[in-house]
């Protein structure tokens, strides 16, 4: 595809993603892709061959160019390439790369108690970098301060910049990304290094006060870094939403809410969008997020019925989801086609709606690339 | 003697801290390894309770995680009147996260209710191969498998995983039922398994109908 061609299509692909977070009528339905390790399997790539970014961007815009969609979340997050120099810089940690795959290990997770709660709330930065990090990699431990700073500004930081450097090289191959940070609330960032389940939900059931507490006080802890994240129209900050799907509404509320809803609020006073990963089933809590900001919110739905997320919170926010990765693995083209008709029929009337896969395609069994292609062809060549 | 109903309902409750109160007044009291099992009981009653409600959408997964919190930190207190908790067992079950997956805490729930529901459980834990499942069902020669993941590829490691156990010869012996968010009926034929289910309580019920 020449230069100028693909140009052309970039610009029309962020003007229809940002109209679509915007809630805006577009001119074909918008697909956004959520996939991962995906993108090699699709490519014929094997992951062990790719040794570099470089080789990484090549996959990524492989397949960009082949099912044009108009956004992806992420690009293809190469596990020995982004998870294991970390964990290599900081000795370990709750992640394992394996056969080139990541995956959390729950049993290195819970790191500290509630006990130390009211500390973490004096001062969540110092709390964690000089009490609780150091109990995770030992590296940490026994070296001056500044030694330990630069490791983990290195684990952190520096890998973070290789990765952003990889990102802006998929966009410059065409391959538009709708990610301009990742984060999580606050909440879950307890549940998910700190605490793991049982210690959250059980803190959550014998402290709620003090798991909303710390919450807010993480909330705290991250504007400065919002503030350091360049808003764009067709951007947004991604959110996988962890441990609300397990609480019941009540528990929901004293503890996960406050510190949620306040962190939506700012992100978006600060001019960003967020895509919020509503990972499992969210109807209990419908009623909640009805109450986020009115605008820059992309809801991305996994088990919801879409046409009922559509109605319930299609006027709070644009919402993506529905296609059937179960369909792209075992039915026909045909079958997956009248499918997606069936989602651009009774979803894109009225805007604020992405095709985008019910599950991140991860795995081979995620959808057969015949089916992914014969989708996007349809999707490509749509008109509403 | 302690009202057992009131044990019943305080874990149905969630209610930890009466629970333990109770049984830490119970304890003093000297009671007998008679009276500590009937405590026993109305405990495994509660857990069920707890079941009901999470059936009917009252309650949610958290809840069912913190209600084994709860049950472990009650059978610890009863345990030294009784030496052991086991009651009559009613089956057994090998239980384990098939390999490739390091999801735990669906396996734990389904656990924790098996167990108290009377089964004998042995947990193989998370990211298990093969080989593991026929070792130990080799081992102990359960009633029931059960296999859980939460990843889409894990249906593969399932499916692996039934016909190294037809291979090995276990298969008729056994009942398999499997669970976690990807698992579904048509999943559950393609893998061979006898049973699916993405509701613990549900699940429960299933393997004690094929052991009743």
């Amino acid at each position: 595809m020449s230069d100028q061609r693909l140009t052309k299509l970039y610009k029309e692909k962020q003007e229809r993603v940002a109209k679509t977070i915007r809630r805006e009528e577009v001119d074909k339905p918008p697909f956004m892709l959520s996939a991962d390790d995906y993108y090699p399997f699709y490519a014929g790539v094997e992951k062990s061959a790719v040794t570099s970014y470089d080789m990484a961007t090549d996959v990524v815009a492989k397949v960009s160019d082949d099912l044009q969609f108009d956004t992806t979340i992420f690009p293809w997050l190469p596990a020995n390439l982004f998870y294991a120099p970390k964990t290599r810089i900081l000795g370990g940690g709750t992640y394992v790369v394996r056969n080139f795959e990541k995956m959390q290990d729950p049993e290195k997770v819970r790191i500290m108690g509630p006990e130390e709660y009211p500390e973490l709330i004096k001062d969540p930065n110092t709390y964690l970098l000089e009490t609780v990090l150091p109990r995770r990699f030992e590296v940490l431990q026994d070296i001056n301060p500044e030694e330990k700073y630069n490791r983990i500004v290195e684990a952190v930081l520096g890998e973070g910049q290789k990765f952003s450097n990889y990102m802006q090289a998929c966009e410059e191959k065409g391959c538009h990304l709708t990610l301009s940070g990742i984060m999580v609330n606050p909440v879950d960032f307890l549940f998910d290094f700190f605490r793991e389940f049982t210690g959250i939900v059980s803190d959550i059931k014998r402290c709620p006060e003090l798991v909303r507490d710390v919450g807010l006080a993480i909330l705290e802890a991250y504007k400065p870094i919002i503030r350091s994240i360049k808003p764009a129209s067709d951007k947004a900050i991604f959110i996988p939403m962890h441990i609300p799907a397990f609480l019941s509404p009540r528990d929901f509320e004293k503890t996960y809410w406050p510190s949620f809803k306040g962190f939506a609020e700012y992100m978006v006073e600060q001019g960003h969008n967020v895509v919020y990963y509503f990972e499992k089933k969210y109807g209990h809590l419908f009623d909640y997020l009805q109450d986020l900001p009115k605008k820059g919110i992309i809801g991305v739905f996994q088990e919801d019925d879409m046409r009922l997320v559509k109605k319930k919170l299609g006027s709070s926010m644009a919402v993506a989801g529905g296609l059937s990765t179960t369909l792209m693995q075992h039915g026909t083209k045909e079958e997956c086609i009248d499918h997606v008709k069936g989602l651009i029929q009774d979803l894109c009337p009225g805007g604020g709606y992405f095709i985008t896969p019910d599950t991140p395609m991860m795995y081979p069994v995620d959808g057969r690339p015949e089916n992914l292609k014969a989708v996007a062809d349809y999707i490509r060549d749509c008109r509403l | 003697m302690l009202d057992l109903k009131k044990i019943t309902q305080a874990l149905g409750d969630l209610d930890e801290k009466n629970l333990l109160d109770m049984l830490n007044e119970f304890i003093a009291s000297g009671p007998t390894v008679e009276e500590a099992r009937e405590v026993v009981t109305a405990c495994q009653e509660g857990m069920t309770l707890v079941g009901d409600l999470y059936e009917k959408g009252i309650y949610f997964v958290g809840d069912l995680i913190f209600s084994g919190e709860i049950l472990t930190a009650a059978l610890a207190l009863i345990k030294p009147v009784i030496g052991a908790v086991n009651g009559p067992k009613v089956g057994t079950m090998v239980i384990g996260t098939v390999h490739g997956d390091l999801h735990d805490m669906g396996k734990q729930i389904f656990k924790n209710m098996a167990e108290a529901a009377g089964f004998e459980v042995f947990d193989l834990g998370i990211d298990q191969p093969v080989s593991a499942f026929i070792e130990k069902v080799k081992e102990v020669n359960p009633d029931v498998v059960g296999m859980s993941g939460v990843l889409t590829l894990s249906l593969d490691s399932m499916k692996d995983t039934v016909e190294g156990l037809k291979e090995a010869g276990l298969r008729d012996d056994i009942k398999i039922i499997i669970g976690g968010s990807p698992v579904t009926e048509a999943a559950c034929k393609r893998i061979g398994a006898d049973a699916w289910t993405i509701n613990a309580a549900e699940g429960i019920r299933m393997i004690q109908g094929w052991v009743s």
